[in-house]
């Protein structure tokens, strides 16, 4: 591939930071502490993603004790080992903010600025080069290059205690260079809740629903995905029975009101808007909601309801079109407390996804 | 490796890239959701889950375009056509 002035130069600038004399370490944490010398049940992208994102971590106290009043100088991570391809080398352009938030990451919700701490402090903005690694790596991936990667803080950050909050915002890769493809190593629970289709629906579309996501505390994933008009909008009903609605027995015949075919499967009680975005190249279009489940312990294995409908002014006299309807368990508590991961596909976007049970493994250097 | 740089934006990771009719494809997915989709051409939407390394394999691919998404958004789909050799 032919190198262009601007890719020359963002290597050049990588070379450097990748290159930089190692700092004294007097120790390290990590995050969480049981992966220090084991492998991750899975892998993440976290700040090097192929595309501009932003993130939040949260950590609570329990995993900073030997952390509180030093300065850390420096993060690292370390690739996914288990995935055992080579890696290919890249770069990222990335800045680092931490901050102090009052809120314990119990409380941490999809809104990014609700999350921060009143000082924030940028401690790294520049580029970071990815390594070329070798396939087949030891089993975990050692903390050393070419298996890891540092970043060293422009400015020391002094933890004093409480919840951390790293937040990252990632920049879109330069179209000179191959997007960055570096997974690192990461905590990945599996189970989740569980979701279950409800009869039929009258419009071309599958009603989905990510059931990893049907966590406590989590971002619940439900998703509408087909022929549905790009910049179109409708509602994801939620309710909390699938047997009666005002009185009536479920599923309710909707054509007596304009709606012949259609059909309600839940007793609405609460709804989300959504709005559909294009798929390129495909005749689909994609919408898709956030659904904060609470983190209530009293609420694991609780179940409730949900059905899409959409406005469609064509389609009959009613100009709503609906999904088949859905079932949903919500799961269990994460095994990893007090920590949470916020994720945002989109850098300029005000909220994110709030995942619990998922996060990478981190080493916060002193 | 894939020769063919992944355009920006992909939580998907195919090789080969592009994808060649008949034979097996490896697809690599990096993010949260547990339960990922292909579609070929028009037909129904496949749902896989990945292994905790974010893998999967399709055996033979079929068709003239795939498309993989994690219904969340841009970042987790990837579009390809399919090349017939021969």
């Amino acid at each position: 591939m032919m190198r262009t002035p601007i890719a020359s130069s963002l290597l050049a600038v990588a070379a450097v930071v990748s290159t930089a004399p190692a700092q004294r370490r007097e120790a390290n944490v990590v995050v969480p502490a049981v992966y220090g010398d084991s492998e991750a049940p899975g892998t993440a992208f976290w700040a090097f993603s192929p595309f501009a994102s932003r993130h939040q971590l949260l950590l609570g106290s329990s995993h900073l004790t030997e952390l509180v009043d030093r300065p850390i100088t420096a993060i690292q991570v370390r690739r996914n080992a288990s995935g055992s391809e080579a890696l290919a080398a890249g770069v990222v352009r990335l800045r680092l903010i931490m901050s102090h938030p009052s809120q314990a990451p119990a409380q941490a919700g999809e809104t990014f600025a609700a999350n921060r701490g009143p000082t924030e402090s940028i401690v790294f903005d520049g580029v970071v080069a990815l390594p070329a690694a070798p396939s087949t790596p030891p089993l975990p991936a050692p903390w050393a290059a070419p298996h890891s990667v540092t970043i060293d803080l422009d400015q020391p950050f002094v933890y004093t205690g409480g919840t951390l909050c790293i937040e990252s915002e990632t920049m879109a890769p330069s179209s000179a260079l191959p997007a960055p493809w570096w997974p690192i190593d990461a905590h990945v629970e599996r189970a989740g809740g569980s979701s279950t289709p409800i009869g039929e629906g009258c419009l071309d579309a599958i009603a989905g629903i990510d059931d990893a996501s049907l966590r406590l505390g989590a971002s619940g994933a439900l998703y509408l995905r087909g022929t549905i008009t790009p910049g179109s909008s409708g509602v994801c009903l939620l309710g909390l029975s699938a047997t009666h609605f005002a009185g009536l027995p479920l599923p309710l015949d909707l054509a007596p009101v304009g709606a012949a075919g259609c059909w309600l499967h839940i007793a609405p009680a609460a709804s989300l808007i959504a709005t559909a975005e294009a798929l390129p190249e495909v005749a689909t279009g994609l919408a898709n909601v956030r659904l904060a489940l609470p983190l209530a312990p009293v609420m694991a294995g609780s179940t409730f309801y949900s059905q899409w409908a959409w406005i469609d002014g064509g389609a009959n006299p009613l100009g709503l079109t609906f999904s088949a309807g859905s079932q949903i368990m919500v799961g269990g508590l994460s095994q990893l407390r007090d920590a949470c991961w916020i994720e945002s596909g989109n850098l300029t976007s005000s909220s994110g996804w709030v995942m619990r049970g998922r996060f990478p493994v981190l080493r916060l250097m002193r | 490796m894939s020769s063919i740089p992944q355009e920006a934006g992909s939580r998907f990771k195919i090789e080969p890239d592009p994808p060649l009719s008949g034979a097996a494809l490896d697809v690599t997915y990096i993010g949260p959701a547990g339960e990922v989709e292909y579609q070929v051409d028009g037909d129904d939407p496949v749902k896989v889950t990945p292994d905790s390394d974010g893998k999967f394999r399709i055996e033979s691919v079929g068709g003239d375009e795939i498309a993989f998404s994690d219904n969340r958004g841009l970042p987790g789909f990837l579009f390809r056509r399919v090349l017939e050799l021969g």
